[in-house]
């Protein structure tokens, strides 16, 4: 089949992300479902109209770790209705699987220390707190965010330590996020560092992960298998991989809690010690992370309400 | 040669075995900003096609490839349905042109550097849309000087400018396709036009002036793209600048098949290339036609 004539591929944007799905087992389902498979930016349709729910397929989710289920715009109501009725019997019936999807849970905060940091005037830790409420729009989609806040942080978060355990199989500790000022810096020298932009409607900036070199050849050796001694050109292009990783990750995690973020690729930079001071915005986050592999940081720089 | 998986990278990959290619090839990487791994050997090539799965062209200097190394380029540009295939060799392959849509371009045998340089520039513009650079051309050349009024005309040219100490970048979305729009920036030549200005590299005011420059360039840039294809919901991110004395190195993850252009004094240069992350053909822009932009300079 020629391109011309080829149909279009589902595309993220036409999906909206279930925040919490509310399948019967032993019910018929009304709409189609779909997964968002990161790694090759697809929409995959899951399971058709009319399929039975059975634990089976409650089984297979939770051994894929409960992913971010989708329905497309056009079913929203067909889906809306679905829920409706398995809430009125959650409260009856012992047949209900509550089937959550990666939005951020209150287990997945991590925030250490005992003094709330500040973000943008609003306390991270009574954030944290509280499960994410999201404001929806008529189509059932999450109203986009004007303000970047601990929903955000959280996805970010959870993206971050997913795709490191995945590709490098290396759990991170990350500490507690620190806003950025125009003197910030990262603790170590930084010599290779990946950034991708953020772009959406309603705010813009770029996120970046710096890495010292001994940690990042370290974190490259844990991904592929293969040993480096030396920062070069051939293996620089990791950081980008890492970063479009976390990414992918969390793109539709973002668009869950309302941040519908525009497709970016990542770029790299290489240097003796650079400094990401002035490339990012000064308004946002810094996270130092520890891993077997050394300490690198990563950090959010925003520009809100543009 | 160890070398890394990185599956979501663009690669072009270079096969062949005389030193003038190879010299051509490493400057061409240069002056395009292009990834392009070379092969010195059939293993060496068959090893990079195995991890490069998604090459944005091949080049070959002047050997007699067996079918075995046809047949795998062909379901590399088949198959998978991936970008241009360029072969560039003395025997050419015109039935192989002819059969797998491949763009042969043949050179002489023992061609020159010059040769090469043209042939794989040649190359390297025809992946850009057609009326880009204009487009570029024609903004920059109503807006920039009302910035910076010491500056001369721009033009186009083949590729990046040369020895730029800083850049300033911005990225530009719509949908699956994404733009990437830099400006490369002789400092201390720019800052001979402002000698009102503080000339400090970390300073506020000349990098201001520049990033508002740019800024409202790359808007004017995608009203042009907006008005030929108004649906496509383009909009441009936050600039990103880098010294270059300090990061030397700046590299995206991807290939953008870009159009450059300089200005004659040779102290500021643009670039301004777009891919589709579904591999589908970038949009047309042949309908361009200049606009004078309206009053007086315009904040985008």
């Amino acid at each position: 089949m020629s391109d011309k004539n080829r149909p279009p591929e589902p595309h993220f944007d036409d999906y909206v992300p279930i925040e919490t799905v509310s399948l019967r087992e032993g019910s018929t389902l009304n709409f189609d479902l779909y997964l968002f498979l990161p790694r090759n930016e697809k929409v995959v349709r899951w399971l058709r109209a009319g399929v039975v729910f059975g634990p089976l397929h409650t089984q297979k989710l939770q051994q894929v770790g409960n992913p971010q289920l989708f329905v497309s715009k056009d079913q929203v109501a067909a889906y809306e209705a679905c829920k409706a009725e398995a809430r009125k019997a959650l409260g009856s019936a012992g047949n209900v699987t509550i089937i959550k999807g990666t939005a951020p849970e209150k287990s997945s905060v991590i925030v250490k220390g005992t003094t709330p940091i500040k973000i943008f005037g609003r306390a991270i830790e009574k954030e944290a707190e509280k499960a994410p409420v999201i404001k929806k729009d008529q189509s059932g989609a999450p109203a986009p965010r004007i303000k970047v806040d601990v929903d955000f942080i959280n996805v970010a978060i959870a993206a971050i330590r997913s795709v490191f355990l995945s590709i490098c199989k290396t759990e991170l500790t990350l500490q507690s996020p620190k806003p950025r000022t125009a003197t910030s810096t990262a603790p170590f020298p930084v010599n290779i560092a990946s950034f991708v932009d953020l772009n959406s409607g309603t705010i813009r900036g770029t996120v970046g992960l710096c890495f010292p070199g001994l940690t990042y050849l370290n974190l490259l050796s844990a991904a592929t298998g293969l040993s480096f001694s030396q920062l070069n050109d051939n293996i620089a292009l990791g950081a980008g991989e890492f970063m479009y990783h976390i990414f992918s990750a969390a793109r539709p995690g973002l668009a869950a809690v309302g941040y519908s973020i525009d497709r970016a690729v990542p770029f790299l930079v290489m240097g003796e010690d650079i400094s990401v001071r002035q490339i990012l915005p000064e308004r946002g986050f810094n996270f130092l992370i520890n891993s077997a592999s050394g300490q690198f940081q990563f950090e959010i720089g925003i520009k809100t309400g543009v | 040669m160890a070398v890394a998986i990185f599956p979501n990278s663009s690669y072009f990959i270079a096969f062949g075995g005389s030193p003038v290619f190879f010299e051509e090839i490493r400057l061409a990487s240069l002056r395009h900003q292009a990834r392009i791994y070379a092969c010195r050997s059939q293993s060496e090539f068959l090893e990079a096609l195995s991890i490069v799965n998604s090459p944005t062209g091949l080049f070959f200097d002047g050997i007699d490839l067996s079918e075995k190394d046809l047949a795998v380029c062909a379901i590399e540009s088949t198959e998978l349905k991936f970008s241009p295939l360029c072969l560039i060799t003395e025997k050419g392959r015109e039935d192989f042109n002819a059969n797998k849509q491949a763009r042969t371009k043949v050179l002489a045998k023992n061609a020159n550097s010059e040769a090469w340089r043209t042939a794989i520039d040649e190359f390297m513009m025809s992946l850009v849309p057609p009326k880009l650079d204009q487009i570029i051309l024609d903004s920059t050349n109503s807006i920039v000087p009302r910035f910076l009024p010491g500056l001369k005309t721009f033009k186009s040219v083949s590729y990046i400018m040369e020895h730029p100490d800083y850049v300033l970048g911005f990225s530009i979305s719509a949908g699956d396709v994404i733009g990437q729009f830099r400006a490369w920036v002789k400092w201390d030549e720019i800052c001979k036009m402002l000698p009102d200005l503080p000339r400090n590299r970390s300073g506020d005011k000349v990098l201001d002036l520049l990033k508002e420059s740019m800024n409202t360039c790359a808007g004017l840039i995608v009203q042009a793209i907006l008005r030929i294809h108004p649906d496509c919901k383009m909009r441009i991110g936050l600039p990103t600048g880098f010294d270059l004395l300090k990061v030397p190195k700046i590299e995206s993850i991807k290939y953008f098949p870009s159009a450059h252009i300089l200005e004659e004094g040779g102290r500021l240069g643009i670039s301004l290339g777009f891919i589709d992350l579904n591999h589908r053909p970038i949009f047309d822009l042949s309908a361009y036609s200049k606009v004078e932009p309206e009053g007086d300079i315009e904040f985008l």
